[in-house]
């Protein structure tokens, strides 16, 4: 079974589309890693079979013990310890490192499980496909895509299918980060944008940084075929393989709308070319 | 006043939004985009000035006995112990637990570079932070962004997660930046939780307005949001973004909507 993840740096190039499409032409199952702001499941209109809770990492509560002697205020870094009356935790500030825990002298805190969101497995009409959500506002999506990804090796293995498919999220972070360890290939989503390119130039670092083979793929080459060449030029530079250029397509714009899928269409044709090119160099 | 550009999902005009807005307002702007800032593509500042960043992580001196106390108070696992204590500096949260426990003062603090605030002037002053390439958490390095910031706008990282919860906590109002698309409605229903339960101001500005989906429009209506502007789907817009460069022609639109913002 092989692992490909698919990236971006910027968000909105595309991502969500390419991978659903690259699991609807393959057997695979995929994993939706952008896990504060997740989409493949509107189109995929899942089957839900399982739901897991999520727990981030403990977080701190002071309790009635508490003698007001203000040394968990002194050694917090995260500025989590705020005094009004009494010393309490700013929760969506605490990251659990349990500093004031251990080092309290009346063993005034306690670090309590703080459910922090989701994880579901299910069925679609192409084979498994795991996803989660994180609660508003909480930290740790690094840890979640670590489960959601572990979740669907774990299905992949059992139902022996080719393919894992990961939709990685935007940025270099953490997420990023979890949704790309130990992957076989990652793909970089660009578009030919100055935004894109830079932001492709930072992903391609990224993964060198953490040594995965990677190849990328312009979409809406067309909107600015200057930039695109732009985008080439740059992996070419870099020996990256450019696997394809996708035109934009107001059909897809309107199968999106529609939430019409698989999609249909010139680009969902160059979609399933980049996937067989895919294929042979993984 | 502090103003957050937000969205949710990536890629629905953060950028276009914050940029324009502060230029054609003579604001103040600051991206706190630090994994991917692209804010300074649509600048050629005359003059920068640069700050690096550090956090502190812990080295292992010669008074290490492996006691493997560090281990223990460290809840990120940044530390094994064989012989004697070994850090991985990349998963480390610099709390100070291992230091302050350890009994044989065997650990001291060491600056590691986490990434750098730039400040470019140009007909406004833009600051933002850029992190290190590896280097897993934005927060450390937004949060001493923040420090600069006195009133503008502020372009936040996409997501809704702690890099978006540390942007917007403490403006004084978000615009939440949907585009009409499904995956865009469903992450803004997202982001209004978020900003909701931090008890933000908050309206929305619809870009790429005149796709097919409507929506974002429906439920803001339903809802009772207001949609502060419109800014059109066009093949211009478009291909000056591409290019890095403003919307001049609609300069009028970024002045009404920050004149709202401001009542």
């Amino acid at each position: 079974m092989k692992q490909i993840t698919v990236i971006s740096g910027k968000g909105g190039t595309g991502k969500t589309t390419i991978a659903a499409m690259f699991y609807a032409l393959s057997d695979s199952v995929i994993a939706d890693c952008d896990v504060d702001a997740p989409n493949l499941h509107i189109l995929l209109k899942p089957k839900i079979i399982e739901e897991l809770d999520f727990f981030g990492m403990k977080k701190a509560v002071i309790t009635d013990l508490c003698t007001q002697c203000g040394l968990c205020y002194e050694l917090c870094r995260f500025d989590a310890v705020f005094v009004d009356e009494n010393y309490s935790i700013d929760m969506s500030r605490c990251e659990g490192c349990a500093f004031c825990y251990n080092a309290c002298p009346e063993k005034a805190i306690e670090m309590v499980d703080n459910k922090s969101g989701k994880l579901f497995v299910s069925k679609t009409d192409y084979g498994y496909f795991v996803h989660a959500l994180l609660n508003p506002g909480e930290e740790n999506s690094g840890k979640l895509v670590s489960e959601v990804k572990m979740k669907a090796k774990e299905i992949a293995e059992k139902e022996k299918v080719e393919y894992l498919i990961v939709d990685g999220a935007p940025g270099i972070g953490c997420p990023v980060i979890a949704s790309l360890s130990g992957v076989d290939a990652a793909l970089i989503v660009a578009e030919p944008t100055m935004s894109g390119l830079n932001d492709m130039a930072r992903t391609i670092r990224l993964c060198e940084h953490f040594k995965i083979e990677t190849f990328a793929l312009i979409n809406k080459f067309n909107l600015n075929e200057r930039m695109a060449a732009n985008v080439e030029y740059y992996c070419k530079n870099n020996d990256i393989e450019v696997l394809g250029k996708i035109p934009y397509d107001e059909n897809i714009v309107k199968q999106i709308s529609n939430i019409e899928f698989p999609f249909k269409g010139n680009a969902a044709d160059k979609i399933a070319e980049v996937w067989n090119r895919l294929k042979e160099v993984v | 006043m502090r103003i957050a550009i937000a969205s949710g999902k990536g890629g629905t005009g953060k950028t276009t939004l914050a940029v324009n807005l502060a230029v054609f307002n003579n604001l103040n702007l600051y991206d706190l985009d630090v994994e991917e800032p692209n804010d300074y593509l649509f600048f050629k500042p005359a003059k920068l000035d640069t700050i690096e960043v550090f956090r502190k992580v812990p080295v292992v001196n010669e008074k290490c006995n492996g006691c493997g106390i560090c281990k223990d108070v460290c809840e990120f696992k940044a530390i094994a112990v064989i012989d004697k204590a070994m850090i991985f500096p990349e998963i480390c949260h610099s709390c100070g637990a291992c230091i302050y426990f350890c009994p044989e003062k065997a650990l001291d603090e060491e600056n590691k570079l986490i990434g750098k605030i730039i400040k470019a002037y140009n007909e406004i002053t833009l600051t933002y932070g850029i992190l290190e390439i590896g280097e897993a958490s934005a927060v450390p390095l937004i949060k001493e962004v923040k420090k600069e910031i006195k009133n503008g706008i502020i372009d936040c990282p996409p997501g809704t997660s702690c890099p978006m919860v540390e942007s917007v906590r403490d403006v004084d109002f978000v615009v939440l930046v949907a585009e009409p698309t499904p995956f865009s409605l469903h992450d803004l229903k997202i982001a209004i939780n978020v900003v909701e339960s931090l008890k933000l101001r908050y309206a929305v500005v619809l870009n790429k307005h005149g796709l097919p989906f409507d929506g974002v429009e429906k439920y803001c209506k339903e809802k009772g949001i207001d949609i502060i502007g419109k800014i059109p789907f066009s093949k211009e817009i478009a291909e000056k973004y591409a290019n890095g460069m403003l919307l001049g022609e609609y300069k009028d639109l970024f002045k009404e909507i920050y004149g709202v913002i401001g009542d």
